[in-house]
């Protein structure tokens, strides 16, 4: 559209343009043609607008801009950037909890439980620029434990690196007597994450809610990858009857604890789970409208600026909504659509990774049945608990740890 | 069996789809269709699906084969404006057609629509010794009143979560539709463009996907009430 403003341009040209800047080097023609159709009359099959171009094609196969007005509504609305704002976590009563992420936000669904502000909190509505939250009416544990700003993954190499350090005892001489000692004690009680494959222990373990069952698998893929697997793997966890409870990432692992102990942790981790509950998830989630909401904002199905008019969000996201629905329903093919789901899947941060990740353990996957937590699972174990509780009560976790440690050593 | 709204002393019984049905008249109300408004924001250059006139028509046909009403009122705002008619798809001027010829539709003048568009009967208000129809009412009503316009909605507590859904908003003289059309969207009950006109309704009947919840306005007091407690 900005190329039509500027001057007449030729497809072939812009294409091969286009594909020079590396976001687009993978751009296929036939879906640079649907985005070409899409500026020029909406690019829907049924084709109705036929009158209302905003850029229509001259004999001489060069695209130019219809109307001086659709240029000035363009100009009006160049270089959209959808910022990320905070959603401001609320109660009813419109008290405001404090702020958490977008994207932190927009993996939650209606009902989920999280920990937030010292207190657990159960979604009951998210708006465009509100989280309202509620005290759940049952004592519920956390299903999400915490929420904790934006922070820089563990990169793939560090993390590969990490793993050739377990599995190469003669290294360990680098570490601390400490960190030595700890790495051996797991080494006798459960054993070391493999460099290769996935580490998967399950045990029980007595909490403050009562007995529980802990699974904890050893993938070092950072922070947002665990997360994010966390959620799909909690999931599946459901439709398979163990009853989980919740979840945590950290950079190194991601442990889960449930009613019910895992069995069979295979099929917890088949990359099939990034299909069938990925989608589920992105589609009961806020993610896949919200995401609709900027590409349609971003492409000027909706525009932020008028020319002597302002719409405010809360305008947009309505009417992006219907026109969501609608489209859906009738042309879920249409090139917003798969930019919607492309965007959902993406803001899922390193979901490439993640599925790099659940291609490499496929068939590698070592599960421990202990009978008690094992030195490795202590942190992991800990930062389940340090995140449920108030900052008052750290001392007395403190204590536990060395508890939970005690147990894992065996010496209790 | 859906609910009845008693209103003036008749029973109407409210649809989920945003529809009214009068079963003593044989007579289906709707409001506020907006016809074609994807394609009125399309002359603007906002290239939105095209696909609202004809979810608006399927779920009026899906209404009118429910019911099979003598007469259908449309209260106002049918055309999201006067240009519509003639920037209609030819399938979609074909059904609006059919369903014209099934049953007898009187158009309301609305805002939006203040002219009659060539589809049967137009008029601006309609009045008979009981009720009256029009298109936007306010308190000064005297008689009872249907009206569109306002296309009220109204937040709801369903079980675990909390929607904002279209509803029927029943005043002391005065009962709002909700919009019709696929790509309106609607004021709270508690937005002061209503309130200033119209006050709090006594009673809202919300269209939920699978059935109508009544709430009186007691209810209505508790959802608005502190939940964190």
């Amino acid at each position: 559209m900005g190329m039509a403003c500027a001057q007449a341009f030729d497809p072939q040209e812009l294409y091969d343009e286009v594909c020079k800047a590396a976001p687009f080097r993978e751009l296929d023609w036939e879906t640079f043609e649907e985005a070409i159709a899409f500026v020029e009359n909406g690019g829907y099959s049924l084709r109705r607008y036929d009158r209302f171009h905003r850029i229509i094609k001259r004999p001489d196969g060069r695209y130019q801009a219809f109307h001086r007005r659709i240029e000035h509504l363009y100009r009006m609305n160049a270089g959209a950037i959808i910022d990320q704002p905070g959603l401001k976590v609320r109660f009813r009563t419109g008290r405001s909890l404090g702020e958490v992420d977008e994207w932190y936000a927009s993996g939650l669904s209606v009902g989920d439980t999280f920990f937030f502000a010292g207190r657990i909190l159960e979604v009951d509505r998210i708006e465009t620029a509100d989280l309202y939250v509620r005290v759940p009416t049952k004592k519920k544990a956390p299903r999400i434990p915490t929420y904790q700003g934006a922070r820089m993954p563990l990169s793939t190499n560090l993390a590969s690196r990490v793993r050739g350090f377990f599995s190469s005892p003669e290294r360990w001489d680098l570490f601390p007597d400490e960190v030595r000692e700890w790495l051996e004690l797991q080494r006798g009680l459960s054993e070391l994450p493999p460099r290769e494959g996935l580490l998967v222990e399950t045990f029980p373990q007595e909490t403050r809610y009562g007995p529980r069952h802990f699974i904890v698998a050893y993938g070092f893929e950072g922070y947002n990858a665990h997360h994010t697997l966390g959620m799909l793997v909690t999931r599946r966890m459901e439709s398979m009857g163990y009853g989980p409870i919740g979840f945590v990432g950290t950079d190194y692992v991601l442990a889960a604890w449930s009613m019910n102990p895992v069995t069979d942790a295979a099929p917890l981790f088949s990359n099939s789970i990034l299909e069938d509950e990925l989608m589920e998830w992105v589609a009961a989630s806020s993610l896949l409208k919200r995401a609709f909401m900027e590409v349609a904002q971003i492409s000027g199905l909706v525009e932020r600026n008028q020319p002597g008019q302002k719409k405010t969000g809360r305008q947009m996201m309505f009417s992006s909504d219907l026109i969501f629905d609608v489209l859906k329903k009738y042309e879920p093919d249409h090139v917003l659509m798969k930019a919607s789901w492309q965007d959902a899947k993406g803001r899922l941060t390193d979901i490439g990774r993640l599925a790099a990740f659940l291609d490499r353990i496929q068939g590698k996957i070592r599960h421990r049945e202990l009978e008690r937590i094992s030195p490795l699972a202590v942190p992991a174990v800990v930062e389940l608990n340090v995140q449920q509780v108030d900052g008052e009560a750290r001392e007395m976790l403190f204590a536990q740890a060395e508890d939970l440690l005690r147990i894992a050593v065996g010496d209790a | 069996m859906n609910k009845t709204i008693t209103f003036g002393g008749d029973e109407f019984v409210p649809d989920t789809r945003g529809a009214l049905y009068w079963p003593a008249q044989n007579t289906l109300l709707v409001a506020d269709l907006h016809f074609e408004k994807a394609s009125h924001f399309a002359e603007r250059g906002y290239l939105l699906p095209p696909y609202d006139t004809l979810e608006t028509l399927r779920t009026l046909e899906s209404v009118i084969q429910h019911y099979v009403p003598k007469r259908v009122i449309a209260l106002g705002d049918s055309w999201h404006d006067m240009g519509g008619p003639s920037r209609m798809d030819p399938r979609d001027r074909a059904m609006l057609r059919s369903l014209c010829a099934q049953t007898d539709i009187t158009w309301i003048s609305g805002n939006h629509d203040p002219q009659p568009t060539g589809f049967g009967t137009h008029i601006p208000k309609l009045t008979s010794s009981a009720f009256a129809m029009v298109h936007e009412a306010t308190r000064a009503a005297t008689q009872p009143t249907f009206c569109g316009h306002y296309h009220p909605k109204v937040r709801v507590r369903l079980r675990k979560s909390s929607r904002s859904l279209p509803c029927f908003a029943v005043y002391d003289h005065v009962c709002v539709l909700p919009s019709f059309g696929a790509f309106t969207g609607g004021l709270d009950i508690s937005h002061s463009t209503l309130t200033d006109a119209l006050g709090m309704p006594h009673t809202v009947y919300a269209c939920g996907r699978e059935r109508v919840y009544h709430l009186p306005l007691e209810h209505m007091a508790q959802t608005g009430a502190p939940d964190a407690a």
